[in-house]
């Protein structure tokens, strides 16, 4: 049934290690996209190169690694697809550059290109750091021996990020965001209007200071500054509540054993139904009043508020983690969020100043996703490739970065109490 | 690994990597070692061991909770283990019994309709059945408990491993306890028992394990380890506190029944009524509003007569204790705690002569002074009242008993309170044991 053993250490690798390449990643994918400016049009214009010539190159990474393969090499070793990938666009771009001469190579090819790699970099490195965290991944079980006919494993270092931890324990889940809705509105007499409350009366202040005060001339505004705050409020409430998800809970993470990653992600789950029983009050009001016509694009709506909540995760696991090590982190961010708070086009609009001006506040982390709202439901137009690639890279480099600090921390939250 | 000055600042962090500041001194210290063992399905093995032998620490990795530096642990894969090393987890006072029992059952893993089925059992074996539409902020500790315990006595786990939570009860829940235990060995459920209790290991156990500094030392019966386990406190027991060895005879472990445990020395210098402190504290504390979540500090706590009842219903650290008397403390944790089945590292306590509360960086929601008034100067208690007020919470509030004899302490106190802008009113005339009025000292609540 049960069997205790001493044995030498087993050597760890820390998935900490990462987080440089990720933060040099994204400076890289930064600097790639301000250098590109990829608008819609220009973007349009390259499409049919990218597609014909894209398939050229990757079909060239094809090549190379079956052939490193028939040379006899684990295709599975990192060192081997680097290969591939360094070798193949070479041989890829020079016989492009043979049949068609310098101009098959447009400036969208080659960046679309990078930005392909990216993608895959990212999935390659997801896959990695999800099986690194999860329980999926298990030392051979060369001690165990059955006793009792029961067959064993070895429980000596359970890890939690693992859909299946979060699975099994999707009760506790869910009775936490109850619990936390429950607790919210029990005992107050206005109940759920004090949530409409809060994002109208900002609203006021914010009119008021900026259409009559200042004087700024903005149709729908607004509708412009609610679709903004109330996406923006999603993201700062679920932040500051989540700096306190582990060390509030130390009843919780000292007596019994569930997977931590729960924890901050209730916090995020409840957030998230503020933010859509919000939304859902709101945003056919404005329409309406503002006689929008739904569009198709409109449907994107959902798939961006799943990014932003991958995003908004990823932040809240590297806070609680965070947090819990170092207690400075609050103070730090409540500063953090006012600097992002006026880093993003939330009380103010960008549309039509300066292309420089727009590229470098979407280096802003709520920036992209806050713009991407605004197109769909204000603008009513396709957002910039620029900021959705942003919009990636931020929840991609959030949730893999988070995930890495929150599984590296989280077997001395015990020790923290 | 044990860790000396650890501080959770990034200030220090980098006072420490600049190499401006001695670094945080580790030491290595193994909580744990050499500990292999096997249990079979079905078995009921307990773990005994003086304090800080490591038992809990077992506990914890076989739990999950806590992760060892090295070693393997093996369990059938299919098993599911049960949890009583804390009970009523996740308890929040404005949520009803009903919503708290399905909080509570869904953290060890269970899924809703798993819960729905065990329901009505833990109802009825808790027997509030007519509370369970209440906020618990209303039940007594002794309903939250009994509610924590129904609710981990139905998990129906494979393995069970319990941290003496039973020392916690009275006599009645302790018998209950016993009887669940038998229930469940007889379902065919593998026990894991650490206790001080050993009449509670023979009812349980049938075969033991002795822990000695982390290290297994003896692996058989449960009688022949009780035996041994005995032979090593008897001997060991005068070098488990610094200071103890300048100290004449050792006093033999109190046993229950003694009639005279209130004459010994370190009882009667709190001022009589020993045994009696406890329960009036803890019911007088719970029934002002106490959380066993907030921290809450035992002014003078002397040798430890409200500690011992106190520091079981608060969660781990949140209880503070204060005391000048080092001799008197150092009694209680010897002889006291032990008895009471009690590890010191559960709360927090600070031995000085001066009352200095820096050392806590909380600050208090209660303070209770139940014996202090009696036994230091004036000048003393005025310094403590107002070193204590200095830490409150801006909401928190000190009671103090001062027997009505002493009209030089309620002098001091009044001109304290005035000195340092708080309130004094009487609360309480004549529930303290040994009938002192007991005053509420609280800040005024600042001028705008």
């Amino acid at each position: 049934m049960l069997q205790s053993r001493s044995v030498r250490p087993s050597s760890r690798i820390t998935t900490l290690a990462i987080i440089p390449g990720e933060l040099v990643l994204a400076a890289v994918a930064c600097a790639l996209a301000w250098r590109m400016r990829l608008t819609s049009a220009e973007f349009t214009d390259h499409v049919p190169a990218l597609i014909s010539n894209g398939t050229i190159l990757i079909a060239a990474v094809g090549l190379v690694l079956v052939a490193l393969m028939a040379l006899g090499r684990d295709c599975r070793s990192v060192a081997t697809l680097a290969l591939g990938a360094l070798v193949g666009p070479l041989l890829g771009a020079a016989w492009i550059w043979n049949s068609q001469g310098l101009d098959g190579l447009p400036r969208g090819v080659a960046g679309g290109f990078m930005w392909i790699y990216f993608l895959l970099g990212l999935a390659w490195r997801s896959a990695w750091i999800l099986q690194e965290a999860s329980a999926w991944k298990r030392p051979a079980p060369e001690l165990d021996e059955d006793i009792d006919g029961l067959e064993l494993r070895d429980v000596s270092r359970r890890r939690t990020l693992g859909l299946f931890g979060i699975l099994a324990h999707r009760e506790l889940l869910r009775n936490l965001v109850i619990k936390d809705l429950k607790l919210k509105y029990r005992g107050s007499v206005l109940g759920f209007v004090w949530s409409l409350l809060n994002p109208l009366i900002m609203t006021a202040i914010y009119t008021l200071a900026f259409i009559i005060v200042i004087g700024v001339t903005q149709r729908a505004f607004v509708m412009y500054l609610l679709l903004g705050l109330l996406a923006w409020n999603y993201f700062v409430v679920s932040a500051s509540m989540s700096t306190g998800s582990i060390i509030d809970s130390g009843s919780f993470v000292k007596g019994v054993y569930f997977p931590r990653v729960i924890l901050p992600l209730a916090t995020v789950l409840f957030n998230l139904s503020q933010y859509l029983l919000t939304t859902v009050v709101f945003l056919p009001m404005m329409l309406l009043f503002y006689q929008v016509m739904p569009t198709p694009m409109m449907l994107l709506f959902p798939l961006v508020v799943g990014l932003q909540t991958v995003f908004t995760f990823g932040i809240a696991m590297a806070l609680s983690a965070g947090t819990a090590k170092f207690r400075d982190v609050r103070h730090f961010l409540e500063i953090a969020l006012q600097v992002m708070f006026w880093t993003t086009p939330i009380v103010y609009e960008v549309a039509g100043r300066a292309p420089e001006l727009r590229a470098s506040l979407l280096l802003s982390p709520m920036a992209p996703f806050i713009t991407i709202y605004h197109d769909l439901f204000y603008y009513q137009s396709w957002p910039d490739a620029a900021v959705w690639m942003t919009c990636l890279l931020y929840t991609a480099t959030a949730f893999l970065g988070g995930a890495a600090l929150f599984t590296s921390c989280e077997e001395n939250f015990a020790e923290q109490f | 690994m044990l860790r000396h000055d650890r501080t959770g600042s990034i200030k220090d962090a980098f006072l420490a990597a600049s190499g401006r500041r001695r670094r945080e001194r580790v030491e290595e210290f193994w909580a744990l070692r050499d500990a292999s063992f096997e249990v079979r399905r079905g078995e009921a093995l307990a773990l005994v061991g003086r304090n800080g032998s490591g038992k809990s620490t077992l506990l914890k990795l076989i739990a999950g909770i806590h992760v060892p530096t090295s070693g393997r642990l093996s369990m059938a894969r299919t098993a599911r283990i049960g949890t009583m090393i804390e009970l009523g987890i996740g308890f929040h006072g404005d949520l009803t019994a009903k919503e708290n029992v399905y909080l509570n059952a869904s953290i060890y893993g269970l899924l809703r309709t798993e819960i729905d089925e065990i329901y009505p059992r833990i109802v009825e074996y808790s027997g509030l059945a007519n509370f369970m539409d209440v906020p618990i902020r209303n039940f007594s500790s002794g309903m939250n408990m009994r509610l924590g315990f129904s609710v981990a006595a139905h998990l129906q786990p494979d393995l069970l491993l319990i941290d003496e939570v039973f020392a916690v009860g009275d006599a009645d829940f302790q018998r209950r306890c016993l009887e669940t235990m038998e229930e469940v060995r007889t379902r065919g459920c593998t026990v894991l028992f650490v206790s001080h209790s050993a009449t509670a290991v023979q009812a349980i156990c049938e075969r033991a394990c002795l822990l000695e500094a982390g290290r297994l030392v003896l692996d058989g019966s449960v009688d022949t380890v009780l035996e041994q386990y005995a032979g090593l406190v008897d001997e060991r027991e005068d070098a488990a506190l610094p200071g103890a060895e300048s100290r004449p005879a050792p006093e033999a472990e109190p046993v229950p029944g003694d009639q005279d445990l209130d004459e010994r020395p370190h009882r009667k210098l709190m001022g009589g009524a020993w045994s009696e402190l406890g329960a009036w504290a803890v019911d007088f504390l719970f029934e002002r509003g106490l959380k066993p979540d907030e921290h809450v500090l035992d002014l003078g706590c002397g040798s430890l007569p409200v500690t011992i009842a106190l520091l079981p219903r608060m969660v781990h650290g949140a209880y503070w204790g204060c005391e000048s008397n080092r001799e008197a403390f150092e009694d209680g944790v010897r002889i006291e705690l032990p008895y009471a089945g009690l590890r010191p590292e559960r709360g927090h306590f600070i031995v000085n002569r001066h009352f200095d509360l820096s050392e806590s960086p909380h600050r208090f929601v209660f303070a209770l002074a139940h014996s202090l008034a009696n036994r230091v100067t004036p000048e003393e208690f005025g310094r403590a009242v107002a070193a204590t007020v200095g830490r409150l919470m801006p909401n928190g509030q000190l009671f103090v008993a001062v027997p009505a004899e002493l009209t030089d302490h309620m002098a001091v106190l009044t001109r304290v309170a005035e000195t340092i802008e708080a309130s004094v009113e009487l609360v309480d005339r004549a529930g303290h044991p040994r009938g002192e009025p007991v005053y509420r000292v609280a800040r005024r609540p600042s001028r705008p």
